[in-house]
This record gives structure tokens, sequence and C-alpha cells, in this order.
């Protein structure tokens, strides 16, 4: 009976390390298999946060570039507008920059109407549609916008959320206005008209650098949770190892020990088996 | 006279030894066999006749050495054994049909499905984000149904070993009953029955393993053996177990006795840790998981209700279909059409995802409505309490094996044939006849002297 005790701990004890694992079943070590289970699932868990955290970090990164584009289309237009009030200039000059600034808005309309991954970025959640409509392409009066204020979220965390859109209609909608404006103040040749033009297109272009500023804060935001996951996932990991697998010096001195022990049991019964008394009878 | 009185003794001592020497042979011949307690010849001085010298030697009887309070103590821990052993080889094999911790349970299959909810939630209108939802819905629908299987299995193997368990306790009652009535003639006859008493015996502690039993000895040599009170065995008739399959119990046998169909009670042993483990323990574990499950379908298909699909449109389905853990699935019409699928949270909004973000958030929220947890704290609870009961029903079959490991040996110290004690008789014995012999042929020498006078 007792070779039999031996040889099962023996048995576990090479199980063990064999497998580098401690607890591979429930019972053998309940309390700890109960928090590596918890631990393994929160890790799966964060494994798919950080997966959502990059792609929040690519969209975002392109809303920025977008927002930067339509910037810089303002910026441009800011300059011409300078340009245009000089008093030298006669109405074929002001028309030619009007053609330009059509330009201009018809890039806007682009940047606009840009996509990412299959969804309008300006789109709120209508995310098929064009958001931007000019009533008469190439030389829009008005543009119609056919989006919506949903804010695109994604989910950082338990209940925690961050938005990588941009209102769209805010954004671009006085934009277009005063490249509109000026433009038609530029075919009209109307200077008062150009000059209240460019100063709407200035107030414009503070709006975009607000943009840029609320997209900044939140790629930092983003920053931080992710580091602060990849910690976690760090900790976690390092709780899992801990808790089920096996501490393998040790374990190796225990193998050794059973091993002997086993020997032991197997020589004594040996011995106890060969010793009888008609070795001693004539 | 006086001589052939001293030829009576001797002829009796050679008999005496002749026979203590068989019974040395009988003792040796039996040393492995299982449940032999070996014979001891008892012998007396026979009293003095007219002559005033003793009469000889005599065979007073053949003794069976064996310590009955051992037996006893044997018996009870026998069923107890029995009892644990049966626990842990169920609950180990429940526990292995859960495999946590581990990749491929149900832990990682439900971290999977909120995990591909998540995902739609951020890329709604692609199609690869849906199907992967509906993937991630059917490994979680098949994990549960293969372990409501798995324990269905596992009851129905405890039944099958009750059955077969309960077919050997019959044939033990038939031959304990049998070897009742011989041992009752036999030893009317004067003569022990040591080797038929051994062979009851051997049978019922084997028995003792497979039920709680009460064994009552009678004088004239028979045993009644009783059984939650009823009795199995009295003198040479048996009282059989019935095997009934029950309607109402999965179609598993229930126990009923033979002469009038009233249940057993067997509360140890074997077999009662079987009855337990089929009927108690492995069921409750069981409703445990399903309650999990259909917590999860329940609040799934609520939330995906109120979502709306790709169209923007349609809302009010299910997510998934059946009725607990033996049955759920995915709704057919979802696989067949993934635009169906509910990641929206709004009508006509395609870009929106909070539906599948409402969906995800339920493994967040303590949603089981019993004890106010999560789906993984209560199934880890689940997991927990059962990896307790193996731990447990392990530790303590160890333990009782040993406790019967000491107690059969101090039953083999008492019972058991030492071959080196038997050698030492058995010189013994052949001194004493050799002895006797040369007594007789003093005897004989004395007489041819006696004659040669004449």
């Amino acid at each position: 009976m007792h070779i039999q005790t031996s040889s099962t701990r023996l048995n576990e004890t090479q199980e063990r390390v064999a497998s580098g694992k401690r607890v591979q079943r429930s019972s053998d070590d309940p309390f700890a298999a109960n928090r590596s289970i918890q631990a393994r699932s929160d890790r799966n868990v964060i494994e798919q946060r950080v997966r959502t955290i990059n792609l929040a970090q690519s969209e975002l990164a392109v809303t920025e570039s977008a927002v930067t584009s339509l910037s810089n289309v303002l910026t441009r237009a800011q300059a011409l507008s300078v340009q245009a009030d000089s008093a030298g200039l006669d109405a074929s000059a002001r028309n030619q920059i009007a053609a330009e600034v059509d330009e201009l808005i018809n890039e806007a309309l682009q940047v606009g109407n840009s996509s990412h991954g299959g969804r309008r970025i300006f789109g709120g959640h209508q995310a098929d549609t064009a958001p931007f409509v000019p009533d008469v392409p190439g030389m829009p009066t008005t543009v119609t916008y056919q989006g919506d204020a949903g804010l695109v979220l994604r989910e950082i965390g338990d209940s925690e959320q961050i938005a990588v859109n941009l209102d769209g209609d805010a954004l671009f909608d006085g934009a277009f206005t005063s490249l509109i404006a000026f433009r038609d103040g530029l075919r009209a040749n109307d200077r008062t008209a150009i000059n209240a033009a460019a100063t709407a297109i200035g107030a414009e272009i503070e709006v975009t650098l607000q943009a840029r500023g609320d997209i900044g804060a939140r790629v930092r935001r983003l920053d931080i949770v992710s580091e602060r996951l990849q910690g976690d996932d760090e900790r976690l990991r390092g709780l899992v190892a801990e808790l089920e697998e096996v501490d393998l010096t040790s374990e190796v001195v225990e193998l050794q020990m059973r091993d002997m022990a086993f020997q032991a049991a197997l020589s004594a019964t040996g011995r106890s088996l060969n010793m009888s008394l008609l070795d001693y009878l004539r | 006279m006086a001589i052939s009185v001293g030829l009576n003794s001797v002829t009796r001592a050679l008999l005496a030894q002749q026979q203590a020497m068989d019974a040395v042979a009988h003792n040796v011949s039996n040393v492995n066999t299982p449940g032999y307690s070996r014979q001891v010849v008892r012998l007396a001085a026979v009293g003095p006749g007219d002559t005033g010298v003793g009469n000889g030697v005599q065979i007073e009887g053949i003794e069976r050495i064996r310590d009955m309070f051992v037996d006893f103590q044997m018996r009870a821990e026998a069923h107890a054994a029995g009892e644990y052993g049966a626990r842990a080889s169920s609950l180990q094999m429940a526990e292995l049909a859960l495999g946590e911790p581990g990749d491929t349970g149900l832990m990682a299959a439900m971290d999977g499905f909120f995990n591909a909810w998540r995902d739609l939630a951020n890329s709604p209108g692609e199609s690869a984000s849906r199907s992967a939802v509906v993937q991630a819905g059917e490994t979680l629908a098949f994990s549960a149904r293969r372990l409501a299987r798995t324990f269905t299995d596992i009851r129905t193997d405890a039944d099958t070993r009750i059955a077969s368990a309960v077919n050997e306790v019959n044939a033990i009652g038939r031959e304990v009953a049998a070897l009742n009535q011989r041992i009752i003639i036999v030893r009317a006859t004067g003569d022990p029955a040591a080797d038929l008493t051994d062979q009851r015996d051997l049978a019922l502690d084997r028995l003792s393993q497979l039920s709680d039993i009460r064994v009552m000895q009678h004088d004239d040599g028979h045993v009644d053996v009783f059984v939650g009170g009823r009795a199995l065995v009295q003198g040479n008739r048996v009282n059989e177990m019935v095997p009934v399959r029950n309607p109402a119990n999965s179609d598993y046998i229930d126990l009923t006795w033979a002469s009038d169909g009233a249940p057993v009670k067997i509360a140890s042993g074997e077999i009662g840790g079987l009855l337990q483990q089929r009927d108690v323990d492995l069921p409750a574990r069981f409703a445990d998981l399903d309650t999990l499950i259909t917590q999860i379908m329940t609040d799934v298909n609520t939330v995906h209700a109120t979502g709306f699909a790709l169209d923007g449109v349609t809302t009010g389905l299910s997510f998934f279909t059946g009725t607990g853990i033996a049955d759920i699935a995915v709704d057919g019409a979802l696989a067949a059409d993934l635009r169906l699928l509910a990641a929206g949270g709004a009508a006509a909004a395609p870009g929106d995802g909070s539906g599948a973000t409402a969906i995800a958030r339920l493994q967040e929220a303590a949603n089981l409505t019993a004890g106010n947890e999560t789906y993984g704290a209560f199934y880890s609870g689940v997991t927990t309490r059962l990896g307790v009961a193996v731990r447990d029903a392990k530790r303590l079959a160890e333990s009782q094996a040993l406790t019967i490991s000491h107690l059969e040996q101090l039953r083999q110290s008492v019972a058991g044939v030492n071959l080196d004690e038997e050698m030492v008789n058995m010189v013994q014995f052949q001194r004493g006849y050799q002895a006797a012999s040369q007594v007789i042929q003093k005897i004989n020498e004395m007489l041819d002297e006696l004659f040669r006078m004449v």
C-alpha cells in the first residue's frame, strides 16, 4: 500500500514538472484557480480594449488630418482675400480669384465627404451617405448637410467611451458659407462683401484650430488609457503565471525526494519478502 | 493394562500430532487465499482413568483465529470508503468536463462572445464583424450544449454503475444465504465450519463496500444482513433488490425490495455515493450552469430586441433560441442574413454601434438575479465550489483508504498465516510425532522383555 502511495505521489510531482503547471484543474488549488479564471477573463477583455484603442487612435488621426486639410483650404482663402482686397484690382482679376475659390470649395467638399474604413467620417451616424451636398455641383450656392450629430463612440473601458468623430455640420457649415460668400463677393466685385467674407473665414480658421485642440486632448487621453491597460495586462499575466505555474526549482527537489522515498519503499518491501525461516531450517 | 494404557496415550499422540500437522498444511496451503483465517489446533490432555495417570492428548477442536472486533470496524469503515470513492470519481469527471482554468471552456467562450460584440460596435457595417459575432455565439452555444450532454452522461454512467452494483449485491446475498444454510448444517455436527465462515466474511466485506449494512450473528452460526432497516438476507432466504426505471427521474433506476416493492434506503457505500451524485449533487451543479446560460440568453435577447438591424428599421429580433443550456442556439435567421444583427442603437443610423455596445456591457454588469454577480463571477464560483468538492472528496477517499489498509494489516496480524510461525509449528509437531513414536518403540521393547521372560 505504501508502494502505491509513494508511486502516486511520485507521478503527481512528475506531472507537475513535465507540464510546468501547478494548477491544471480547479481541485489542484481551488482558490488560486478561481483568481486565475477571473484574471484570464480580464486579460481577454483587455486584449479587445487594446484593439479598440488602436482603432480609435487611427480614426482620430484621420479626423485630425481632415481638419488640417480644411484649415489649409481656409488659410489659402484668407491669403486670397487679402490679395483681393487691394484697390488696384479690377473685376476680371477678381473673377479669376473667384475661379480659384470655386476650386477651394470643391476641395473642402472632398474633405467633408471623405471616408475611412467604410465610414463617412463627418456624417455622424449616417455612415453610408455623403454628408455634404452642393445644390449646383461645381459652383454651389448652398451646401446641405445630410449627416447627423451622432457621436461615433469607441468603448475603451467598462462603460468608458470616447468619440472619434466631430460634428460635421458645426465644423463645415460656417466654412462653406464664408467661402461661398467670398466667391460671390469676388464675382460681384464687391469689396465690402469680400471684407466681410474674409473676417468670417478668419473665424472659421479659429474653429478648425479648436477642433484640432479637441482631438489632441482625446489622443492624449487614449495614450493614458492605453498605458494603464498595458500595465494591467502585464500585472494580470504575472498573476496567472504565479497562480498556475510551478516553481521549477522546488518542484524538482520535491521530485528527487519522492523518488528516493519510492525507492526506499521498494527496497524495504523487497527485503522483507526475502526473509524466511525456511532459509534457516535444514 | 497399564502398558496398553500407555500405548493408547501415544497412539492418541500420533493421531493428534498428525492432525495438527494437517492443520499446518491447511494453513500453509492457504497463505495467499483472500479472507482466509488461520486455524489452530487446540490440544488438551485427557484426564486420568482408574490408574491415576492421564490418558494422553486429544484435539479439543480446531479454532479459527479471527478478531471479530476488527471485522466489525472494517465493515464500519468500508462503506465510507466506497462512498467517498464513488463521489470522488464522479466529481472528477464533472471537473474535467468544465476544463477550467483553460482556453477552451465556457469562460473563454463567454469572453469571445462579448468581445465579438465589442468589435462589432467598432465597425457595425462590416460583414466580417457580423459574421464573427454569429460565430462566437455559436461557439458559446456549442460549449454550453456540450457541457449539458457531458453532465447527463456522467449521471447515466452513475446509473449504470448502480445497476451493476445492485446485481452484485443480489449475487452476494444469494451466496451468503447459501453459506448460511451449509454453515448451520456443518456446525450441527460439531465442526466449526471455519472455511465456510471465511468465505461468508469475505462476501460480507465486499457487500459492506457497496452499501451500509448491519450484520446480526445468531448462535447456530447463521447471519442476517440488513440494509436500511430491511433484511436482505435472513437465514437461507434472500430478499433481492429490484431496479425499477423511474420516468420522473430521466428513466434512471430506483431500488425496491422484491418482497413488497418498498424503496430501498441505502445511505452510504458505493451505491449510496453514486445515488447521491446522480440524484442530488450533479443535478444541483448542473442547475447552476443552466441558470447562468438561461440568464445570458434572456439578457442578450432582451437587449438585442431593442437594437436595430443594418437597414435601420428592423428591430425586435432575438439572438438566441432555445430554453436553456441543453438547447441554446443562435437564431438561424440571423446566421442566414447577417444584416439582421441588431448592432444599431437607434433607427436609421447605420454608423451607430451602440446596440452592440449595450450587449457587450452585459458582461460587466451584475446581472445574476440571485446573488448580484456578473456572469464571470458566478461561473467562477460554480467552478471553485466544484474544485473544492473534488479536492475534499479525494482527500476523504485517500484517508479512508489508509484507514482500511491499517485495519487490513491489523486483521492480517491476527488472522493471517505467518509462514515462519507455521514452520515452527511444523517442526514442533514433527518432533512430537518423533517423540511419540520413540515411546512406542520403547514400550515395544519393554513388551519384548516381558514376552522373553515368559
